[in-house]
């Protein structure tokens, strides 16, 4: 059985899409100095950035237009006292106010509360029930908040954490740095320790303005992970981020999503009827893990995307309305594979 | 709340209540939580009406638009003062004369609230139209509450009060754009939406709303609608005059309007004839197929009272005591627990319901005889 199978894994690698740039390691930067909050700076500018994708938000109504990825730069500095990170993303014309009917520009830095060796990660919109995010948010009206969520609708204005902003708007683009000590105490918030732990989980989302976007309307990343260039790398920790490769066949499980009855429930560019009964997948490989595709597939009432009309409630807990996935662990695999290549 | 279009006579002074109550200062100067605006006519804010919002026959939200604070709500005009008042600087002294200019909008306005108040539809001298108040609706499937992503807005259980929670609310303005009656305004200086709140802290005293307690036309009648003793019960339930407006945007609101009665038009001779200005389907549009049937009842009911028979529907319109066209509860209040709701995410904001205790127990009567006695009762009298 066992050269078999063997065989069988080659050949699905042969044709299998690799989920290889869904997380990455973005170097945080030591400094000796305290980083500088202006985004104009020398020591920002100079510096290499790594390059995200945002998404369209698609899982839950208000969706944004499905206008596809756009590229947010990021870069990010430490001191022995302070964690910094610079954004810096396109923007024609910045929307500075709000109004009747006019909405301001935007973008937040969003934290697992908890993070570290064992913990899996919040769902990337905002967490879950039980695994909650802290956010950094700041808006072009000069406006900046620290908040905290543990799934869609349930964001709540926190005291503030400390956290320092400071944005310019220059030839087309916004930078925009956070800065704010390393650790934090009390609930909700991120606190840093990168001597003990030089892997942290991040994700970073934008508001178009001038697109009426606002809230639910935005375009996110998939999780990330910030590498503290003098900070401790645990091997072990370190594997829990490893891209997993997708070993299935996508070709197999675009046709599978309707042999299966995802297309029943689920909108994707491959599925002309677009239901609105379950989550829209057109980005769902943008901004999720393979992890996290795998185990929505297996136990889809883990964590309930709470849209209306997409679950239950039973005995007061949310359940999926999807079933979990009855099929071949191969089934399984091709159909990640497919969604992996939704983005 | 149900109010009578025939006696509405558009003073605007339920306006004015609500205005210098509510919504004259902080943001909300521009809001008319309540508002007269005549039909036919483009209304307030402009054209709300094909401005979306509310239910498709599907239950689903139907897209609606965000109103322009200038093109459709009709912002404040700025007026010249400093070159008016000052023509030669601030520090010259006031001059006046002619070929100085004179006190004006800064740009000329092309819309304000109540653009074409009075304007109305038909020609001389079969011209017609008739006022329309609007508040909040306090829908029992309010399209607000089904679009705020952030359960900001809330019903209240104890009396159908729809409410935003200024601690939830972000200024999405989804809601703006869901209300099909456009009932819902953005506070550009709290970032925050705001609404008719159905006076509720005079409510909660056994006191009308500011709206219909002013109404000097009598038209409101405040109470609750399974109250069979109640005058809205009576209107709405038992003579079924009192009709929805637009009851096809799916929102079941909980204000109901009496239709109107319009005057009979002349033919060419400048001679009476028995058909009413304003059209049925018109009002149709508006209020649901129930009018022609309404409208008849009251002819009848009217036709009655001129005979000097006996009538209760026509003795109710009438509103002979106003008073009598309110019927709350203070005890109701004291007495309705509420639990208070945790909530997500730690900082739990629970949920408490501000009653508001009741520091006289006299009538409002008795308490404005009070009053006048407390000023001398001199008006119109010199000793």
């Amino acid at each position: 059985m066992k050269p078999l199978g063997i065989l069988l894994l080659a050949l699905c690698f042969a044709v299998s899409v690799h989920a290889d740039d869904s997380v990455q390691f973005i170097p945080v930067k030591w400094s000796a100095s305290e980083p500088t909050l202006d985004p104009l700076h020398i020591s920002w500018l100079k510096q290499p950035a790594t390059v995200v994708s945002l998404y369209p938000q698609a899982s839950v109504p208000p969706a944004t237009a499905l206008n596809g990825a756009t590229p947010i730069r990021i870069r990010a500095q430490y001191s022995a006292k302070t964690v910094a990170l610079h954004l810096e993303w396109a923007e024609g014309q910045p929307a500075k106010d709000r109004a009747i009917g006019q909405f301001a520009d935007a973008a937040a830095v969003q934290w697992p509360v908890r993070y570290g060796p064992g913990v899996a990660l919040p769902y990337v919109g905002m967490g879950h029930a039980g695994a909650p995010v802290a956010l950094w948010f700041w808006r072009a009206d000069g406006s900046v908040e620290t908040l905290a969520a543990e799934g869609f609708g349930t964001l709540a204005a926190q005291t503030s954490d400390g956290v320092k902003v400071k944005s310019a708007w220059k030839d087309g683009a916004w930078r925009v740095v956070y800065a704010r000590t390393l650790s934090a105490t009390g609930d909700y918030r991120i606190s840093l320790a990168p001597v003990k732990l030089g892997l942290v989980p991040v994700a970073f989302a934008t508001w178009h303005g001038r697109a009426d976007e606002r809230n639910g309307l935005k375009r996110l990343s998939a999780w990330q992970v910030l590498r503290f260039e003098k900070g401790k790398v645990d091997t072990a920790y370190a594997k829990q981020f490893d891209v997993v490769a997708s070993v299935g066949n996508a070709d197999n499980g675009k046709r599978l999503m309707s042999e299966k009855g995802c297309t029943g429930c689920h909108s994707s560019p491959a599925n002309a009827a677009k239901p609105r009964i379950g989550p829209d997948l057109t980005y769902a490989g943008g901004i999720h893990s393979v992890q996290y595709l795998t185990e929505s597939l297996r136990e889809p009432s883990r964590v309930v995307v709470p849209g209306k009309g997409y679950f239950i409630e039973q005995d007061g807990k949310k359940a999926s309305l999807m079933p979990p996935l009855t099929g071949t662990e191969q089934e399984l695999q091709d159909l990640v594979a497919f969604l992996v290549t939704l983005r | 709340m149900v109010m009578d279009l025939n006696k509405c006579i558009g003073c605007q002074t339920c306006t004015s209540a609500c205005k210098t109550q509510w919504t004259n200062r902080n943001g909300r100067d521009y809001m008319y939580w309540n508002n007269v605006e005549t039909h036919p006519g483009n209304g307030y804010p402009r054209q709300w009406q094909e401005a979306g919002g509310g239910f498709d026959a599907s239950g689903s939200l139907r897209p609606g638009r965000i109103p322009d604070l200038d093109r459709d709500y009709g912002a404040a005009f700025d007026m010249n003062y400093e070159q008016a008042l000052n023509p030669r600087g601030a520090d010259q002294p006031p001059s006046f004369g002619s070929g100085l200019p004179h006190l004006a909008p800064v740009n000329a306005p092309d819309n304000g609230p109540n653009w074409d108040e009075d304007q109305g539809a038909g020609e001389y001298p079969n011209s017609y139209y008739f006022y329309l108040p609007r508040l909040c609706n306090h829908c029992t499937n309010p399209a607000c509450v089904a679009a705020c992503p952030r359960k900001a807005i809330y019903k209240r259980e104890e009396d159908g009060i729809v409410l935003i929670d200024q601690e939830r609310c972000r200024g999405y303005q989804h809601c703006v754009a869901a209300c099909p009656y456009k009932k819902i305004y953005f506070n550009p200086l709290y970032k925050r939406s705001e609404k008719c709140i159905l006076c509720f802290p005079r409510i909660e005293q056994g006191l009308a709303p500011a709206c219909a307690q002013q109404c000097v036309g009598r038209i409101r009648f405040v109470g609750f609608l399974d109250d069979a003793d109640g005058p809205v019960h009576k209107l709405v339930e038992k003579w079924k005059v009192a009709l929805p407006l637009h009851a096809e945007f799916g929102t079941q609101p909980n204000v109901y309007y009496v239709p109107p009665l319009s005057p009979f038009k002349y033919d060419a001779d400048g001679k009476l004839t028995n058909e009413r200005r304003v059209q049925d389907a018109f009002l149709i549009g508006l209020f649901g197929p129930r009018v022609p049937e309404v409208l008849k009842l009251l002819e009848a009911e009217r036709a009655k009272k001129q005979r000097k028979q006996a009538s209760e529907l026509m003795d109710l319109l009438i509103a002979y005591r106003h008073e009598e066209m309110f019927k709350l509860d203070a005890a109701y209040y004291q007495k309705a627990p509420v639990a208070p709701k945790a909530e997500a995410t730690g900082n739990a904001v629970a949920k408490r319901r501000r009653v508001i205790p009741i520091v006289a127990a006299e009538s409002l009567e008795q308490r404005l005889e009070n009053r006048a006695l407390a000023a001398g009762n001199s008006c119109g009298d010199v000793a």
